[in-house]
């Protein structure tokens, strides 16, 4: 396979984990974040850190990258989960800044030039790179979708589905709104967290830059183009935004300027992205077949 | 001691731009409840606007009133083209919309301007004041007088007239303010219109103060002015103003006159996460935080 | 002093700013009875309800349930003690369908729970339990249209549905007749009877004077924050200082009919 089309795939697999855990904080539990590409870092981070400082394979720095994006999740999730909406927004805004400044100022993180030469994974002795990388990458993208279908069956999907459409109702069922929120928030990170790992190991260099501000946009553009709340919606937004850059290529001087119109006109006109309630795709198929026990 | 106070001075100048920037911000906010990002463009639009009418005119009166005129008119179709149809969806959208208008705006610019930076050499009638030991460029005069008239007309407006009285009770809510006659698209439009015009006067400031335009001169207080308007009180504009005109000193102070070895951009967020934390009302707030 | 009451509020007060919403106010409620709060409007009503609901903190007084103290505790465990409640503005789980809004209340015990919350929720119990739920309040036909889409009728016997998912002991109904037509007030009327019958408490906040006073065993009147009567409705009714506060002063010799 081109190795071209394979990078592309590398790119949208990754992204589509880290949207996928962007939907559970903002399609399943309706709380914005404004900060997630931080979390990617956070992951990026410590994975680079883990294998080029301690020399640890990936499979072993996995769980460990896991539990500190949780924890520091957890962290920022408590102050900003008890804020109203606007001050929400604000306040992941303000958390992606000050952790990239971390990552750019701290030198044990490598300052301005971040983190290079990091390996390779490894499967059982062979490194992986091009086409095997893909799959690796699905692999986990396969059980980042497990978990989000999985959430949406299980009782604490519901519950942050009550808290999305009316917290204080939620409340009144015995849905503790703190508890909730940060279980989504929590997951959420750890799953961006995963994906920077992935990054972190296929790059193999790193820089604070990589997770700024404009990042987060890119992946809530993502969520909302998709469909917030729709399992497939994460991948369907990586896809529409990772290949759309390729297919404008030779418009290239005007590509960012596409790229905002194409958000703006999705969020104007759609507000649910393409596979979500009012978008493209559901209109066509309700169109399609009559009744059906949700059309009424 | 002279260059600590020049500094003072130097900070002063920029809290007051940033304030200029942000009680439009919060007029906006104050009003519509939304976060608009955009508003950094127009800042940006006014900044290229000025400069391209005081290139071809001569005339810097003339350049910050059709630049005023122009971002009026830009803020106006704005709301009523984006956001007025995005309100009844939660808070994220019209945010997302204005973040993607914020970069449309920056790459117009870029392609019609391109990426360079511009000066904005301004013949002023005295090039340097000095009070004691201190001098003061005219511009930094400029940017010190302009501010001060531009706050008290917005201080008179808000207060003294019936417009500011309409515009709170809409502020307060909007459906109420209609029935009590209270023509609110009006308003609203109008809010944006006074806002996006001190934007302007903003962008023109900035690029004499620091002779630059260039055109992603908005990205930076696109966000740093939101992290103000919390840190100052959602929906107060004094509140804006008076932190602004704090951030301003503390970045100009301990960064650049003290060295502290933090990322200057940043502490505008650290700023607003402590007092998320210990008075989230802001400085001045009067908006209650729901429960 | 009655310990054997299912609530109890005990000089219960709240104040906001200067303003005292609710002043020492002490009622009780006992198991399978049905106890009307009313008063004019700004009364306190309101504000008692979101202190025994746990969405209010009192500045003073305390709130008992089934002996237990519960003023000052969060609303979701409140709820998972055992009371339920209706809004007087509907909060519908809009984008669930109303089979969904009553399984998410099934849920209760799970939400507080440490890992069960992530068993599945849409199992043929839960859709067999919700459903006959649904048809209690007699909206099992509507079971699977989006509650968002529903009338306001349908609605508010979906609150209440949503409230009786929950197994409470208590519940309170926040003026749950409001807006409603003639036909559907008798309906209604007949669902609380027999809620009440199959052991609940419940406290009722409801303008409608007919209709409060047809289904109270006990009522309980406020005004300007303060109790000023209480007893059967016949015995409030008649109440001269009742009947001062619904009318104003110089009617007390009028009697309502």
């Amino acid at each position: 396979m081109d190795s071209y089309i394979i990078t592309i795939g590398i790119f949208i697999a990754i992204n589509s984990i880290v949207v996928s855990g962007l939907n559970i904080i903002v399609g399943y539990a309706g709380q914005i974040s404004l900060g997630h590409a931080a979390f990617f870092g956070i992951g990026a981070y410590t994975a680079a850190i883990l294998a080029t400082k301690a020399g640890l394979s990936f499979w072993i720095s996995l769980p460990i990258v896991i539990i500190i994006t949780g924890i520091i999740g957890l962290l920022m999730g408590l102050p900003s989960l008890r804020v109203r909406e606007d001050f929400l927004a604000i306040t992941t805004i303000g958390i992606n800044f000050i952790v990239e400044a971390f990552f750019m100022y701290v030198p044990f993180f490598g300052g301005a030039l971040g983190i290079g030469g990091i390996p390779r994974i490894e499967f059982f002795g062979t490194p992986l790179h091009g086409f095997t990388f893909l799959l690796l990458c699905l692999v986990f993208l396969v059980i980042a979708l497990f978990i989000s279908w999985w959430f949406t069956k299980a009782w604490c999907g519901l519950a942050c589905f009550t808290l999305r459409d009316d917290e204080i109702a939620a409340s009144t069922i015995g849905v503790s709104p703190v508890k909730f929120k940060l279980l989504a928030f929590v997951m959420g990170t750890a799953m961006a967290g995963i994906g920077g790992a992935l990054y972190a190991h296929y790059m193999r260099f790193i820089s604070a830059s990589d997770f700024g501000f404009p990042v987060s946009v890119m992946m809530l553009s993502m969520l909302v183009v998709g469909g917030m709340g729709t399992v497939w919606g994460p991948i369907l937004g990586a896809a529409i935004l990772g290949i759309l850059p390729e297919v404008f290529r030779p418009l290239i001087d005007y590509r960012m300027l596409l790229y905002a119109t194409l958000l703006l006109l999705v969020i104007r006109l759609q507000p649910g992205g393409i596979l979500g309630d009012n978008g493209f795709v559901k209109s066509r198929l309700k169109a399609f077949s009559r009744g059906g026990k949700n059309e009424k | 001691m002279d260059l600590f106070i020049e500094q003072l001075m130097n900070g002063l100048a920029i809290g007051a731009i940033y304030a200029l920037i942000t009680s439009g911000l919060s007029l906006i906010y104050g009003i519509l409840r939304i976060l608009h990002v955009a508003h950094a463009g127009i800042y940006t639009i006014g900044a290229y606007v000025g400069l391209s009418v005081y290139s071809i005119t001569g005339n810097l009166l003339f350049a910050i009133l059709a630049s005023m005129a122009v971002c009026s008119v830009f803020g106006i179709l704005v709301e009523r083209i984006v956001y007025s149809p995005l309100l009844k969806f939660p808070a994220y959208v019209p945010l997302i919309a204005s973040i993607a208008l914020l970069l449309g705006i920056e790459e117009v610019m870029r392609l019609i301007a391109g990426p360079q930076i511009h000066g904005f050499p301004v013949s002023l009638p005295i090039s340097t004041i000095k009070v004691a030991n201190i001098s003061l460029s005219s511009a930094l005069v400029m940017v010190y007088i302009v501010s001060i008239v531009i706050f008290f007309v917005l201080w008179i407006i808000t207060s003294k007239t019936d417009l500011g009285l309409a515009m709170r009770a809409v502020s307060q809510d909007m459906s109420i303010a209609s029935a009590m006659g209270i023509n609110s698209k009006q308003i609203v439009s109008l809010t944006f219109a006074i806002g996006s015009s001190v934007a302007a006067i903003a962008g023109i400031l900035v690029g004499i103060y620091f002779n630059q335009v260039y055109p992603t001169m908005g990205a930076v207080p696109a966000y740093k002015t939101l992290a103000l308007i919390v840190v100052g009180g959602l929906g107060s504009v004094p509140g804006a103003i008076l932190a602004s005109l704090l951030l301003g000193i503390a970045e100009t102070l301990l960064i650049g006159y003290a060295n502290i070895p933090f990322p200057r951009d940043a502490l505008a967020f650290v700023a607003m996460i402590l007092v998320l934390m210990i008075r989230p009302e802001g400085l001045l707030g009067n908006i209650r935080k729901k429960i | 002093m009655k310990n054997n009451s299912l609530l109890r509020l005990e000089n219960v007060s709240k104040q906001f700013g200067g303003l005292h919403a609710v002043e020492d106010v002490s009622f009780s409620l006992n198991e399978k009875e049905i106890l009307g709060l009313i008063g004019p409007n700004g009364a306190g009503k309101t504000t008692c309800f979101n202190m025994i609901s746990g969405a209010l903190k009192p500045t003073a007084g305390k709130v008992f349930f089934k002996g237990i103290r519960i003023d000052g505790l969060p609303i979701h465990e409140i709820a998972s003690m055992g009371i339920g409640r209706t809004f007087q503005i509907v909060r519908p789980f809009y984008s669930l369908t109303a089979l969904e809004n009553i399984q998410a209340a099934l849920g209760i015990e799970k939400y507080q729970s440490k890992f069960q919350f992530w068993q599945k929720w849409d199992s043929q119990n839960t859709k067999k339990v919700a459903l006959e739920i649904l048809e209690k309040v007699g909206l099992a036909d509507f079971a699977h249209y989006k509650a968002g889409l529903l009338p306001l009728g349908n609605l508010r016997r979906l609150e209440i549905a949503r409230a009786l998912a929950l197994k409470p002991e208590l519940l309170l109904l926040d003026e749950s007749f409001s807006g409603l037509r003639q036909e559907e007030t008798n309906k209604l009327s007949e669902l609380i009877l027999q809620i009440k019958e199959s052991g609940v408490g419940i406290l009722l906040i409801e303008h409608n004077m007919r209709v409060a006073m047809g289904l109270s065993d006990r009522m309980v009147v406020l005004d300007h924050g303060k109790l000023i009567a209480s007893g059967t409705p016949e015995k409030v009714k008649n109440d001269p200082n009742v009947i001062e506060a619904y009318l104003g002063k110089g009617e007390k010799k009028y009697v309502a009919s």
